[in-house]
């Protein structure tokens, strides 16, 4: 890993140097198609402002995470990104950018959690351009966010909402199908949130005189699949291989990357392509960040600072699991269904709009293959959602008896690097320790 | 068998029709609930006992999250966040359909004579709301409290009030527990009288009259206007419904101000705080719910000044 000072590490300097304080604390892989994940993500911005200078339309898709950017990839000329993405900037921004401190006089201060950010952005005009259809998914995803859209009308804007429900598994007898990642669900509830997205379709079918038919849906959904294709194949090197081949950063910028392709297909291709190539040869030389031996960490919610994450990897611990709430972008999309009704089945994968007990169930699924050892929920401060999510991911594993910590994440977790620290490294002896005891 | 519910976008009649005992929590649980959860979630959560039925509302993280595992069969309801589409309007319907499924398995019978459930019920609300416009507020909030919970409603019309001269004001936020209802006393002791009820516990939570004729035809389709397309809420999207709703109080009670008093873990009511500055029609006082037990004094204070303001 290296420091943001490193020779190599000259791409990323001009975007420590335009106000991403916080990448001078990070650590890079130094590989340069990582080095290049890292300046695609960061590089969004120009790259919005350019499309909107062009006469392209810009779509401010927010909370659905993965469904409604499959959408405006089928339109020629529209671009969609994710205002929710503001998340970070106090951290990438080490706070200097002042989003915080604007929401705050926004009335939306630190009793919400650090999305509140993007009330800041779209105040100043910074950070990324005004949307030109701001998109919101509202019903079952996190109450945070839908005071913080609806605060937006505000500052003149006028979300376009659609009702993602909450999923449920089919009542007795009920019609059911099968979604991509194998739950049931009734039958009723796809079809509830295909004719929410219909409705999505036509108004931006309206909105960008684009008759959004069929065949581009079609066109689009096989593109995005290749770029879930590689995300997943990417991640199940990532979290199975057993010298961690990627770091946890990195993996995470990955799994970003599915939401809204950085909100430039054909480039997020390329350089899904390159991180999979670096992480495939490391495999097949059988090197990479940890040694064998690294406690196995299932991962449950992105973290506020990234920091936290390295934080981890030098104490010991590596990534084998992770639920960044990101596992709706990443499952397929069924080629073979009518479009919507594929991307609403897509949509309804979506952990965070069920219960606790069933995200934490699917997380643990998922990654037990893996050997976890240890579980760490990253409690994102100020989110609605962060009280209960400890207490069922602790039940969820009970039986495994994995040791879970739940850890605070503030923005920039500095303050609190000993105890946070401290914790992981507690978290990881006491895992270290099962090892040796059983049988 | 009973069957509890929170949130007001239950309709009792609906059960009733089922052959079930409707009953609404309007209580909190015990202020030392557990950071970060709202004591109204909680609350519901402490009243359910076995044996009973329960229907909990997802209107909020909060309620969505609540504990899975509940000790008595809990039916969950997805109450859409949007309500000016076709499309809400129909899952709400969907919703109630599916509701009936659960109460029928669980020891009910076929939805009976729902529309006359429904126009009893909405003659017992018109009397509510009489004394929501008549009655001193608390006298009105505990009359609301007895039908959320049995549905019983006084015998006679209420008798109005003289003019006391007291400030006329909004009240504003999620359930008042019963325990919390002297807060209304505090206001009345500090100038000013709440005239528009806007908690959850309140008038705000009693449905819209309902169309007689289609309650006949449709009663589904009555609820459905009654309830969905009409309570005001933190939680729909757009929240337009609550300053529509703050309007006509102003127009028809002369409100002259808003208290606001959230949960201080409900992300939706607070907030409402800054939409309600931008909305700029009236002043705005935030109470916080656990000012009723640890500083009084201070809420005193604000409300003085606020009548004061006025005065
Ligand atoms: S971190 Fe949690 S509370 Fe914040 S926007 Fe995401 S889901 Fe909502
Ligand atoms: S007070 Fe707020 S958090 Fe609590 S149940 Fe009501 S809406 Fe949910």
């Amino acid at each position: 890993m290296i420091a943001l000072d490193h020779p190599t590490a000259g791409v990323l300097r001009r975007w420590h140097a335009a106000g991403n304080l916080r990448l001078a604390d990070l650590r890079f892989d130094p590989a340069p198609e990582c080095l290049a994940l890292w300046d695609f993500v960061l590089s969004e911005e120009d790259r919005l402002r350019a499309a909107q200078a062009a006469g392209g339309f810009i779509v401010g898709a927010m909370k659905d995470l993965g469904t409604i950017p499959v959408l405006v990839a089928a339109i020629p000329r529209a671009r969609a990104f994710y205002p929710d993405g503001a998340w970070w900037l106090p951290c990438l921004q080490r706070q200097s950018g002042g989003q915080l401190a604007a929401a705050d006089r926004l009335g939306i201060g630190e009793g919400f959690c650090p999305v509140r950010a993007l009330l800041g952005c779209y105040a100043a005009g910074s950070d990324f351009p005004s949307p030109d259809l701001d998109i919101c998914a509202v019903g079952a995803t996190c109450d945070d966010f839908s005071a913080v859209a609806q605060r937006l009308a505000g500052l003149g804007r006028d979300p376009l909402w659609w009702e993602l429900p909450a999923f449920r598994a089919p009542d007795p007898g009920e019609a059911a199908v099968t979604l991509p990642n194998g739950e049931a669900a009734p039958a009723v509830l796809v079809a509830a949130v295909a004719a929410e997205l219909q409705r999505v379709r036509v108004a931006l079918g309206r909105a960008t005189g684009t008759a959004l038919d069929d065949l581009a849906l079609r066109a689009s959904i096989r593109r995005a699949n290749q770029v879930r294709a590689r995300v997943r194949e990417i991640r199940e090197l990532a979290l199975g291989a057993p010298y961690s081949p990627l770091p946890a950063v990195e993996l995470l910028l990955t799994e970003i990357l599915a939401l809204h392709f950085c909100s430039d297909l054909d480039r997020c291709l390329e350089i899904l392509d390159g991180v999979q190539a670096v992480v495939a040869d490391r495999v097949a030389r059988g090197v990479g960040h940890q040694p064998a031996d690294a406690v196995r960490v299932l991962w449950l919610n992105p973290v506020a600072d990234l920091r936290v994450l390295q934080w981890l990897e030098e104490a010991g611990g590596r990534l084998a699991g992770t639920d960044f709430m990101t596992a709706q972008a990443m499952a397929p999309i069924s080629e073979d269904l009518p479009p919507i009704t594929a991307l609403a089945q897509v949509a309804l994968c979506d952990r965070m709009i069920g219960s606790d007990r069933r995200r934490a169930a699917l997380a643990v699924a998922e990654a037990r293959p893996r050997g976890i050892e240890t579980v760490v929920v990253a409690r994102v401060p100020g989110a609605s959602h962060g009280c209960s999510e400890g207490p069922a991911m602790a039940q969820a594993v009970a039986t495994m008896g994995w040791p879970v910590v739940s850890i605070e994440v503030p923005v920039v977790a500095d303050a609190a690097s000993g105890q946070i620290r401290g914790r992981l490294e507690a978290l990881l002896e006491t895992a270290l320790t099962r090892r040796t005891v059983r049988p | 068998m009973r069957v509890l519910f929170a949130s007001p976008f239950i309709p009792p009649e609906f059960i009733t029709a089922h052959g079930h005992r409707p009953s609404r929590v309007l209580s909190a649980a015990a202020t030392d609930c557990h950071q970060g959860r709202c004591a109204v979630a909680a609350g519901f959560d402490e009243a359910l006992v076995r044996g009973d039925l329960g229907i909990v509302v997802g209107s909020c993280d909060q309620m969505r999250r609540s504990a899975d595992g509940r000790v008595a069969p809990t039916f969950r309801f997805h109450l859409p966040a949007t309500w000016t589409t076709a499309n809400a309007a129909r899952q709400y319907g969907d919703e109630l359909q599916r509701l009936s499924v659960f109460l029928q398995r669980h020891g009910g019978h076929a939805p009976a004579d729902l529309a006359t459930h429904l126009l009893d019920h909405d003659t017992r609300r018109a009397r509510l709301r009489t004394g929501c416009s008549l009655l001193p507020a608390r006298a009105a909030a505990e009359a609301i409290a007895a039908y959320a919970v049995s549905g019983v409603v006084p015998a006679s019309d209420p008798v109005a009030q003289p003019p006391d001269g007291r400030v006329p004001i909004a009240l504003l936020g999620g359930p008042l527990p019963v325990a919390a209802f002297d807060l209304y006393d505090l206001i009345e002791g500090c100038g000013a009288r709440v005239v528009l009820d806007g908690c959850e516990s309140g008038e705000r939570g009693l449905a819209a009259p309902c169309d007689r004729r289609l309650a006949a035809d449709d009663p589904l389709a009555a609820l459905v206007d009654s309830y969905f397309l009409a309570i005001p809420d933190a939680f729909r999207r757009p929240d337009s419904l609550i300053f529509s709703w703050l309007e006509r109080g102003i127009a028809e009670r002369g409100v002259r101000a808003v208290v606001v008093r959230p949960d201080p873990w409900c992300d939706l009511w607070r907030a409402v705080v800054p939409r309600l500055h931008d909305w700029g029609r009236l002043p705005v006082v935030l109470v916080e719910s656990d000012g009723e037990s640890g500083s009084r004094a201070r809420l005193a204070t604000r409300i003085e000044a606020l009548t004061e303001m006025l005065g």
